[in-house]
């Protein structure tokens, strides 16, 4: 029995299976709620949501457990210069407000359900079709992988060992597909609002905790800052520092703003003003989340230092745990805190599992596999596959717990195929000339590059820093190529594509 | 296919006439006139010239390339300096997204 159990007793199991038992109540109110047997209404919630709901909805799901965890681990292993994490979640609303205006207009013209939708009809291309819910799909199954690893060890936690990770695991897992199956869209939605408050919540009572403990960030800075701690830490980084700073920056900021689950969003949002207020909300969301992690990966570099990348991925467990015994108000909120990590995880598994569903269904098994299923028969497939998929994530979770690895690897690999799509948004919104033939040969090249990279490190052709070439990840040079092929291959296409005409090939 | 099917997903079983408040479900055609037409938005932050080059600027002041390597400096309520500038450069990026996104995208959309 750990020092945890000790001290927090039973009170954090019964808190959380309270938590559960609620979620599965509300995933059964959107059920008894859901207006039609369609994909509209399972995958998008009817496209009803008001600012309430899409502002908690798009920050439970674009702020995960990995941003309490990993995010925390990197501060912990990098020191300063990951407030970069700050600047690119900030930007990640930028881009999308870029974008947003027009696929928001276009979802509500022809009734998109999907990103693909928009792919397949602005490029008229079926390989790009596919190949872009490949790239999503990939993003997506690794970011749930990510989020169950998460969910093993904050249930761990929070039940002082009492349930043990594969457990906390299958458990959690159970309870998200009950509400999710029940309602789609619209149960996740509005657990999400709930896992959102507590989130909020969450963060807002770990930031008060962690910057009145123990002289706060002044002392946890000092400590750091002496020739006993890393004072290298607290130093503006060299030019191959400014590399990897900027590469992180790209990488981040253009693979986080095509997430699917999130554009899905847009496309659930009741009106255009309640989308506007939601995403501008969204734009401050950092300072109480990245900003957060940072701060605590920071300060528990000073109060535990010498942790391994595996170890530093619990920092803010860790962190948690150290204070609980300051006093009984405290141990409550710390109990709090841990099940608003809970919620953190399910919110953003729910909503990137709902995503895949939805591609599958939509954009590949409608369209490739049974173009005359009805849509209670593409309602339950979507519903199967994720059983499947979810399923096939939970067995290697169990696999990734044989070996120990840094969640920080699962999302490279995540957000390094996921980036290459970003010109099928970006440029291609805003270029007509564009065709799909040349979007589809930048993002195949971009996807190729990136997987040569990686590959070449796995089979040890060469080291793991060579597939970051110059310190910039694979995916950034992916993208860099990616880009180049489609500006060069728009300025040599045809200035005024025949209207109506498929521009890529089919 | 056709890029004018109608075929590829089909009719909700129980939707209305209008489906949700008229939007139908995307089934696969492919006019693009229409396609073009829509995205012709009447206000939006991408046509704001100084909306790019002034998030650009944030984003490069951010970065602190053009101080000297090592470089620690003063310690303002816990973060050197640099890190602070790096936040503060957020927050501005912050606030131009939220006034592009309220005072510079405008639709037809209901509201």
């Amino acid at each position: 029995m750990s020092n945890s159990d000790v001290q927090l007793g039973i009170a954090p199991i019964v808190v959380l299976a309270l938590y559960l038992v609620l979620m599965v109540g509300i995933g059964w109110l959107g059920r008894i709620s859901s207006k039609e047997k369609s994909l509209r209404d399972f995958y998008l919630g009817g496209s009803s949501f008001g600012v309430f709901v899409l502002f908690l909805t798009l920050f439970a799901t674009q702020y995960s457990g990995n941003t309490m965890l990993g995010f925390a681990g990197r501060s912990y292993r990098q020191g300063g210069t990951y407030v970069v994490s700050v600047m690119f979640m900030v930007l990640t609303i930028s881009i999308i407000s870029l974008y947003g205006p027009r696929l928001f207009r276009l979802s509500r013209k022809f009734g998109y359900i999907t990103p693909a939708d928009y792919i397949y009809h602005r490029f008229g291309s079926h390989p790009l079709r596919v190949l872009c819910v490949i790239l999503f799909c990939w993003g997506l199954a690794n970011y749930i992988l990510e989020q169950l690893v998460a969910m093993g060890h904050a249930v761990e936690g929070l039940s002082g060992g009492r349930i043990s990770f594969m457990t906390g695991v299958v458990l959690l897992v159970i309870v998200m597909l009950t509400y999710e199956t029940l309602g789609g869209m619209r149960s996740v939605a509005w657990t999400d609002a709930i896992q959102g408050t507590l989130l909020f919540g969450g963060c807002s009572i770990i930031l008060y905790i962690i910057l009145t403990s123990e002289g706060g960030l002044p002392a946890a800075t000092a400590i750091i800052a002496s020739e006993q701690g890393q004072p290298e830490k607290l130093q503006v980084p060299g030019f191959a520092g400014i590399r990897t700073w900027v590469s992180t920056l790209i990488l981040l900021m253009f693979g986080v703003s095509v997430y699917p689950h999130a554009i899905q969003r847009f496309f659930s949002a009741r009106t255009l003003k309640t989308l506007r207020i939601s995403l501008a909300g969204m734009a401050f969301m950092p300072f109480i989340t990245t900003l957060l992690a940072f701060v605590l990966g920071f300060i528990a570099m000073s109060r535990f230092p010498g942790l391994s990348p595996f170890e530093s991925d619990q920092v803010t467990l860790l962190m948690l745990l150290d204070i609980i015994n300051e006093s009984a108000f405290i141990r409550w909120l710390v109990i709090i805190v841990f099940v608003a990590l809970v919620a953190a995880i399910m919110s953003t598994t729910d909503s990137a599992l709902l995503s895949i569903q939805s591609m599958i269904t939509k954009d590949i098994y409608s369209v490739y596999i049974n173009p005359n299923a009805s849509q209670r028969n593409l309602l339950w497939t979507g519903k199967l596959f994720g059983w499947v998929l979810i399923a096939f994530l939970v067995g290697m979770t169990w696999v990734s717990q044989q070996t120990e690895s840094s969640l920080w690897t699962l999302i490279k690999l995540k957000l390094e195929f996921m980036v290459q799509i970003s010109p099928v948004f970006l440029l291609g919104l805003f270029w007509r000339r564009l065709p799909g033939s040349v979007v589809l040969a930048g993002v195949s090249t971009g996807t190729a590059i990136t997987l040569v990279l990686w590959v070449g490190a796995a089979l040890g052709y060469w080291d793991t820093a060579a597939r970051s070439p110059w310190g910039i990840s694979a995916g950034v040079w992916g993208l860099a190529v990616n880009y180049s092929i489609c500006i060069v291959g728009g300025l040599m296409a045809p200035q005024h594509p025949v209207a109506g005409r498929p521009t890529g090939e089919r | 296919m056709n890029e004018h099917e109608n075929s590829e997903s089909p009719t909700p079983e129980h939707a209305d006439a209008q489906g949700y408040k008229g939007i139908q479900e995307y089934r696969g055609e492919r006019d693009m006139d229409a396609f073009w037409g829509a995205v012709n938005i009447e206000k939006e932050p991408m046509k704001q010239k100084w909306y790019i080059p002034l998030l650009v600027l944030l984003v490069v002041l951010s970065v602190p390339w053009y101080r000297s390597e090592g470089h620690m400096g003063t310690i303002i309520l816990g973060f050197p300096l640099w890190i602070w500038t790096a936040l503060l450069c957020a927050v501005g990026a912050s606030i131009l997204t939220a006034i592009g996104i309220l005072a510079f995208w405008k639709d037809d959309d209901p509201e």
